[in-house]
């Protein structure tokens, strides 16, 4: 820790640096009156210890220029002055503590630096994780892929940190909605507040208002104390509707009150909260054809359409596959300790034809699977195992003819029977002559 | 006869280096008795404002050295100028500051021979 030492008494001046100086870890640099200490590189402290009576500047006027220039360090006031009115001011002002010259100021000063570099660790630790969580959030950093389906979705959220705009996430499941609206969040001026996601689709029907707009004490049976809700706990910040479309139909009416009036009332109180927060909402489902089935209020589609983002489902942009598949890998065998991983152009091969229902989700798991399973420092096609739960309406996600239905539906059989063309004619009672055909002409591949 | 100080915590914390010690007694001479001769032009031209800024500065130096025979004389003359209470008793104080701390300096300088 570094700290400056500001005393016009050459006597106390050197006292007060050895006595700090005994601790190690303490780098002291002194000043013999505040246009000294001024002019100096006044930023690089992080303590500075200040004489109450100083011949050029009163300690008050010296703090006032140090915030004026905006030095944020922590401020001892070190004087023979006993006047306890003056001390009280002092601390009123921010000084951090007021040490008494005296018989025990070594003892004082030493606790009150203890203090202090406690503080200055705990706000370099909190510094830190600031920048960590910043880097984590970085669109880039968070987001793999560099497919022009994704270079959509990050200008889309370029626009959506530059204000405060209600934001409506969609896409299919574990193509990593909640991830786009958290680095929206670390990103915009609403940062340093707090990212509060609730899943819709997680809450018992019966909670969900609660749950959301919190209640008072004796509310209802059972609401023995007061409970914040989410909308509480996000001003300020974001707040994150997950799966939106899950919601009940009374509650929809209640939330669109909420959002339009921009203000809470707690179950069981009278007094509305007023709410300053960016909602962004996500959904995996077609709101608009919710709409249409009754499922869905039209007015408060309109209320959360806000700015859309459509993330991608993974078959969408293949040539993310590859760079996706390989970051997991990495990041797997890092946090695992174990060697990193290459991917055979088979097992290359094999991720690439894969529709991914579960998107990168999915991926990830399998991935991950799959650098544990590998013998040798290569995944090989054996170590990718693909989801055999994959259902019809997966498949039928995809927009294709019938033909190449067809010829998916082979391939996807053909995989699944390590290439064995007999044993797929039998199971999908199709000819052999067929599949061959297919593989001659390239609809399908046998590797 | 009784030490007018005690240097043990000097001594101690900087694990008795005669260096330092020289050093912090050199400053107190010097200081204090530049400090003296102020704090007597102040009292010749009543100016306690002056006055207490000088006990002011002579105060914490006291403490250090523990002068105890010292240490309450500069305490009431820095508490009654600042407060401008017992007026009648300052001459008096810096009268005794006058008689012991030239006698504690030169005490002082003995140990640095």
């Amino acid at each position: 820790m570094r700290i400056a030492v500001v005393e016009d008494d050459d006597f106390y001046r050197r006292y007060l640096q050895h006595i700090i100086e005994l601790i190690a870890s303490y780098h002291v640099t002194c000043f013999k009156d505040g246009a000294e200490f001024l002019d100096s590189s006044v930023k690089e402290f992080d303590v500075v210890s200040l004489d109450y009576s100083l011949p050029d500047l009163t300690c008050e006027e010296l703090i006032k220029q140090l915030r004026l220039k905006g030095i944020r360090s922590s401020i001892i006031v070190v004087s023979a002055q006993e006047d306890v009115s003056t001390a009280v001011q002092l601390l009123k002002n921010g000084v951090f503590n007021y040490v008494v010259k005296g018989d025990d100021t070594k003892e004082h000063l030493h606790n009150t630096l203890r203090h202090l570099s406690e503080r200055v660790n705990l706000e370099k630790e909190i510094e830190h994780l600031s920048d960590a969580v910043y880097s984590k959030y970085n669109f880039r950093s968070l987001i793999k892929g560099g497919s022009q389906e994704i270079e959509r979705v990050f200008a889309k959220m370029n626009k959506a940190i530059s204000s405060n705009i209600t934001v409506s996430i969609s896409g299919e499941t574990g193509t990593g909605k909640e991830l786009v609206a958290k680095a929206i969040h670390y990103n915009s001026v609403f940062a340093n507040k707090p990212f509060v996601a609730v899943n819709m689709a997680a809450i018992p029907v019966e909670l969900i208002e609660t749950e959301l707009f919190g209640h008072e004490k004796g509310a209802f049976t059972g609401a023995d104390q007061q409970r914040i809700g989410k909308f509480e706990e996000a001003n300020g910040g974001t707040l994150f509707l997950d799966e939106v479309g899950e919601l009940p139909v009374p509650m929809q009416a209640k939330l669109l009150r909420v959002l339009q009036e921009r203000e809470v009332v707690r179950v069981g109180a009278n007094k509305p909260i007023k709410l300053k927060l960016r909602i962004i909402v996500a959904t995996h489902k077609d709101l608009n054809k919710e709409v249409e089935k009754g499922n869905f209020r039209n007015d408060l589609l309109y209320r959360i359409l806000g700015l859309p983002i459509h993330v991608p489902p993974l078959r969408e942009r293949k040539s993310d596959i590859y760079s996706l598949a390989k970051h997991f890998s990495d990041e797997f065998s890092q946090e695992n300790e174990i060697e990193p991983k290459l991917i055979s152009k088979a097992a290359k091969i094999k991720l690439m034809r894969y529709p991914w229902p579960g998107n990168v989700r999915e991926l990830k798991a399998v991935i991950e699977l799959a650098t544990i399973l590998a013998d040798a420092n290569t995944i090989e096609e054996k170590d990718i195992t693909l989801n055999s739960t994959s259902s019809v309406s997966d498949l039928l996600l995809e927009e294709k003819t019938l033909r190449e239905y067809t010829n998916a539906i082979i391939q996807h059989s053909l995989i699944k029977n390590n290439g064995n063309v007999v044993r797929v004619a039998e199971k999908l009672d199709v000819g052999k002559s067929t599949i061959y055909r297919l593989i001659k002409n390239g609809e399908v591949k046998l590797n | 006869m009784e030490k007018l100080y005690d240097l043990s915590e000097i001594r101690e914390m900087s694990g008795n280096d005669e260096s330092f010690l020289k050093e912090m007694i050199e400053l107190f001479v010097t200081n204090n008795t530049q400090y003296l001769e102020e704090l007597n032009l102040a009292l010749k031209s009543s100016d306690w404002k002056q006055v207490k800024f000088f006990a002011h500065k002579i105060k914490p130096s006291i403490l250090v050295v523990h002068a105890n025979g010292l240490k309450q004389t500069i305490m009431d003359l820095n508490e009654y100028s600042g407060k401008q209470t017992n007026m009648d008793q300052i001459p008096v104080l810096i009268t005794k500051l006058n008689e012991e701390l030239p006698v504690l300096c030169a005490e002082l300088k003995k140990e640095i021979k």
